[in-house]
């Protein structure tokens, strides 16, 4: 096989493999309307739950 | 930041990193199904963190994008059974595996000897061609020279057109 002739299979194997345009739009939309989980809110929250604890803690040991 | 504001930039950044992630993530599992859904679930990640992501300088977002996908890629590899075949096995060898693929196109059996191609060749080789990266920046990205990943292209380009039995 020519290298020419296999450069074109290898094109018509990518053309074949790459994300088509179709399944893209579909990623793209799943994605956009995909719940928020939001990581930084998460730790956050967990940073204030635990702030709390500390301070109650300190109060008891002060009182 | 307004929502239609975080949507114009998350497309500008899909457009760009689509096929980039693909092609890497295909590389990665050796499955192009598996690689869209993970594909999906990068983009769920870069969508929740729109904000970081675009507070990025320019040089830090590929690299950041990239290690979402390779830890997306991980934890996928480690929760899925192994049902790729042994690397280093041929297709052409024996006269069984050729009765398996007569009905199958070479396009068919092309995807069959990425498939079984040892991970890192694959993953030069589907973001060189699917991604259309260079060797120098598939380097960067994946921590190596240019010159292993030219090198790596090469054989992966040698290995498909002798189990054609092209050689």
């Amino acid at each position: 096989m020519s290298d020419q002739k296999f450069d074109a299979m290898l094109a018509e194997w990518k053309a074949a493999n790459k994300l088509g345009p179709i399944r893209a739009a579909q990623i793209r939309q799943t994605v956009l309307t995909s719940p928020v989980t939001d990581d930084a809110a998460w730790w956050m929250a967990q940073f204030g739950a635990l702030k709390g604890i500390l301070k109650s803690s300190t109060a008891c040991l002060t009182n | 930041m307004r929502r239609e504001d975080r949507v114009a930039a998350f497309d500008n950044l899909y457009l760009t990193y689509q096929q980039p992630l693909f092609a890497f993530l295909y590389g990665q599992t050796g499955d192009r199904s598996v690689a869209e859904d993970l594909l999906q679930q990068v983009f769920v990640k870069v969508w929740n963190s729109i904000d970081k992501a675009l507070s990025k300088p320019p040089e830090a977002l590929r690299p950041w994008l990239f290690t979402i996908a390779r830890n997306a890629a991980i934890d996928h590899l480690r929760s899925s059974p192994k049902t790729t075949p042994l690397e280093g096995e041929r297709l052409t060898d024996s006269s069984n595996i050729e009765s398996q693929i007569t009905a199958k196109t070479q396009l068919d059996q092309i995807s069959q000897i990425v498939k079984k191609m040892p991970e890192e060749m694959r993953t030069v080789f589907t973001m060189s061609i699917l991604g259309e990266m260079p060797s120098e920046e598939i380097g960067q990205l994946l921590g190596k020279p240019a010159g292993t990943v030219r090198y790596l292209l090469s054989e992966a380009r040698k290995r498909i057109r002798m189990e054609l039995g092209d050689e």
